[in-house]
């Protein structure tokens, strides 16, 4: 091209740290005016991480950012905005203040930053919301309260509400993800109107389909470190194989044997809308569920979890009808969870780590239910050398552990009472490698009498610790390999589809 | 200079309150002899009782994340019933324990399914059965107080009158010295220290305060140990309100007024012991002694009673700053 386009926001080699852990390395790209830019990569990729940078919640810790040339470094998130960032956040209830009505929403950000007089004058409010809505073209109900708004119009109010600074660079953390498909046309069409505003759109999703129909370029981001940038014509099976991981990790690996079937699940449905399937899972083999995010794998493991209850079918436990009410179900029947989110759903951050890592089983280290400490202290040392945590000693805060071997400690919980099935969502999200492997390691040893499932959607993950793939889409099965007949690209082009 | 300065905070964290309590006792006892006699500890400790057994109530809903803003209220209207059990219905001083207590647990119970099976936030539900229960202890006597010859809305005169045995729980002593009420207190101390620190609930409780849904996918039944929490604080208030009742040796309308935000105090001010920064019971009950031991020693050296509240509103904030000020600047 002669005529090159100046860069509207340059990123260069921006890295991030998080104490010792690295989240984001030299992370470069650009996005141009007037262009799409999809930024994809699986959780805890540092997407997240990079927005907030952007938006002035997180200082970098190298690199440079520009805009229009301009070195950019915002101090706060106000300060982000008058510099002409603007982001639509994932959870659109903080994008909009339900409580107030649609035209208020729209100027509310005038009012705050205090661009204005001492008295609300509603009729000059109306006004300006109005002209910030025809701007953009948008039909919205000014006078409603914004709770009564379907959930595609509160989005649009949230992009209209971040539109009315008339900012150079939208960035949008998946705002389709609790919309229907004809609401999603809605946004799309105002999304592609803003690009012919000449605003730079950064669109962050996991839906494929709609990355497909908006991108003119794909950024993809793998363990903070950008492992592709896609230009026009888009290889989207390339950008998704970039994203999951390209060559398969060098690591011994023998396969186990499929032993005696723990849990079957028939004509299994998970939602109303969704395929129906078979599955048996088996003692013997770690067994990984694979998929893009929000294809139903979470979802799968509370129905297994007693969390959530499937649309339709059955589980059998060792042949026995299986229908779980509740976590303490499930885990009385020796089926065990490690939920995503570690930090959320499993950690107390006022327990050292014996107590974090006996929790559910303290039963196992009571006598009269009065705790027996130094059994549970054995317990836990026990464990903590067999998974190599690092740590000072099991009266240690748990804050005090990295990722890694918080994750660790998670597992520990787990594996202090045998288990029949044991489920680990995600458990490589947020730790590094070598603590990966020697995680994977340990549940490869331990999972001999036990069926051990893991859900995880990196494909180089997987690989590394799975004797047996499964494919989810669609809220369904859809492949199933044994590890020595996998095929990386059969895979892709499955969750792809 | 900054590593002095680290360790400095450290230990002012982590013993801050304790060397108070201890200066206190260096303080005040150099000033008055008296103030560190047995009769005069005695004194403290029996004046402290009733607010410490509401404190270590609450105690156990700030464990599982949630607070009682009830006890007060329970504890007036439990003063009023036991009084009303006696004087009106004419029973004895044994079933006017049982049916306090038992009403104390019913409160802390419909607290509890308040706010685990409603939904309603912990502050309002609790806000709410507070001041439905400061107006109800009222209806029964139409809003007087009851004592022996009380003449009842009906214009009859009650005929019972409090047995010697109810008396004697607050009145009596042990030994000769040290009062009943006091026993009463570190007795419930004792028992909720070995069950929130000792047994196995104890630990789901601090489990469920720390992170509910992480208590929830390891198979605790979290509401129950909500209610549970909530009826602990509704019997033990309950506790105390039978004590201020056998104290008084009548039911007193309008007694009470302050009991909520003094125990509250002393609950709060708990957290700041050994640096926890989290609800425990042990802590509760050096919150109650310390402020206790403040007055006292203030009283002793002539302060004006006026000057209480203001006193006491200053250890509490003083003691949140320790709490969570300088812990989230650590």
């Amino acid at each position: 091209m002669h005529n090159e386009i100046n860069p509207r926001l340059s990123i260069k080699n921006i890295s991030k740290n998080f104490g010792n852990n690295s989240v984001l390395k030299n992370v470069s790209f650009d996005l141009l005016p007037g262009e799409i830019t999809s930024f994809i990569g699986a959780n805890g990729a540092g997407k997240t991480t990079l927005v907030k940078i952007l938006a002035g919640i997180h200082k970098f810790s190298e690199g440079k950012i520009e805009i229009d040339g301009v070195n950019y470094l915002p101090i706060n998130p106000t300060d982000a905005m008058k510099k002409g960032i603007a982001i639509v956040h994932q959870i659109i209830s903080e994008g909009v203040i339900e409580d107030m009505t649609v035209y208020e929403n729209l100027v509310i950000d005038r009012l705050c930053i205090g661009e204005s007089d001492i008295y609300f004058n509603r009729s000059k409010a109306k006004k300006s919301a109005k002209k910030i809505a025809d701007a953009l073209d948008l039909d919205l109900p000014l006078n409603s309260m914004t709770r009564d708004l379907s959930q595609a119009e509160k989005q649009l109010v949230a992009i209209a509400r971040s539109m009315a600074h008339e900012p150079k660079i939208l960035i949008l953390d998946e705002p389709s993800s609790s919309l229907s498909s004809k609401e999603t046309e809605r946004l799309f069409s105002l999304i592609e109107k803003l690009k012919n505003q000449n605003v730079s759109i950064l669109y962050i999703s996991h839906k494929m389909a709609d990355i497909k129909r908006l991108s003119d370029k794909v950024v993809a981001l793998r363990d903070g470190v950008i492992t592709g940038i896609f230009k026009k014509p888009i290889n989207f099976n390339e950008a998704i194989a970039s994203m999951l991981g390209k060559e398969l990790a060098n690591i011994n690996f023998s396969q186990n044997q499929k032993g005696e079937e723990v849990i079957r699940f028939n004509n299994f449905q998970l939602s109303e809308t969704s395929k129906e399937f078979n599955l048996s899972i088996n003692k013997g083999q770690v067994t990984a569920i694979t998929g893009l995010v929000g294809t139903g794998k979470s979802e799968f493991i509370e129905c297994i979890f007693g969390i959530r209850k499937q649309f339709k079918g059955k589980m059998f436990l060792n042949g026995d009808s299986y229908t779980p009410k509740s976590p303490k179900d499930a885990i009385k029947k020796k089926i065990f969870l490690a939920s995503e989110d570690r930090t959320k759903n499993s950690l107390f951050a006022n327990f050292n780590l014996f107590k974090n890592i006996d929790f559910p089983f303290l039963h196992l280290f009571s006598n009269f239910s009065f705790l027996k400490k130094n059994n549970e202290i054995k317990n836990a040392n026990k464990l903590i050398s067999l998974l190599k945590v690092k740590c000072e000693n099991s009266h240690q805060d748990i804050g005090d552990l990295s990722g890694g071997n918080q994750q660790k400690i998670v597992l520990a919980r787990w594996l202090t009472d045998e288990s029949q099935l044991l489920i680990l969502d995600e458990p490589f999200q947020g730790v590094d490698i070598s603590s990966r492997q020697e995680i994977g390691e340990i549940l490869r040893k331990n999972t001999l009498n036990k069926a051990s499932l893991i859900v995880c959607s990196d494909l180089d993950e997987v690989t590394e610790v799975a004797d047996r793939i499964l494919v989810f889409s669609k809220w369904a099965l859809v492949g199933d390999f044994e590890r020595n007949q996998f095929n990386k690209q059969s895979v892709i082009d499955l969750m792809s589809a | 200079m900054n590593n002095i300065f680290d360790k400095f905070l450290k230990i002012s964290l982590t013993y801050g309150l304790i060397i108070l309590l201890a200066l206190q006792i260096i303080v005040f006892g150099s000033a008055n002899e008296n103030f560190l006699s047995t009769i005069n500890l005695f004194i403290v400790l029996q004046a402290v009782a009733v607010v410490s057994i509401l404190a270590l109530g609450v105690t156990a809903t700030l464990v599982v994340d949630g607070f009682d803003l009830s006890i007060g209220a329970t504890a007036s209207s439990s003063m009023m019933l036991s009084a009303y059990v006696m004087v009106v219905w004419e029973m004895s001083g044994l079933s006017a324990i049982a049916i306090c207590l038992l009403f104390g647990l019913i409160v802390g119970i419909t607290n509890g399914l308040l706010i685990v099976k409603m939904k309603i936030p912990d502050l309002l539900a609790t806000l709410g059965i507070m001041f439905l229960l400061a107006g109800l202890q009222r209806i029964p006597t139409g809003g007087r107080s009851i004592a022996v010859g009380t003449i009842l809305p009906d214009g009859t005169t009650a005929q019972g009158k409090f047995t010697d045995f109810f008396l004697s729980i607050a009145r009596g002593k042990v030994f000769e010295v040290i009062p009943n009420s006091v026993i009463i207190m570190i007795f419930l101390a004792i028992c909720i220290w070995i069950f929130m620190e000792f047994t196995k609930w104890g630990r789901v409780m601090y489990a469920v305060g720390g992170n509910e849904q992480a208590a929830k996918l390891a198979g605790a039944n979290v509401n129950n140990f909500k209610i549970t929490a909530y009826a602990i604080s509704g019997v033990y208030a309950s506790i105390g309100g039978i004590i201020m009742s056998s104290r008084v040796g009548r039911g007193d309308i309008g007694s009470g007024g302050s009991l909520l935000l003094d125990s509250v105090a002393a609950a709060l001010i708990g957290f700041a012991f050994l640096g926890l920064g989290r609800a425990n019971p042990f802590g509760t009950a050096v919150g109650a002694i310390f402020i206790g031991l403040l007055l006292n020693g203030l009283t002793l050296l002539n302060t004006p009673y006026y000057t209480q509240d203001f006193i006491k509103g200053v250890v509490l904030v003083m003691a949140l700053i320790i709490t969570f000020g300088l812990k989230n600047k650590k």
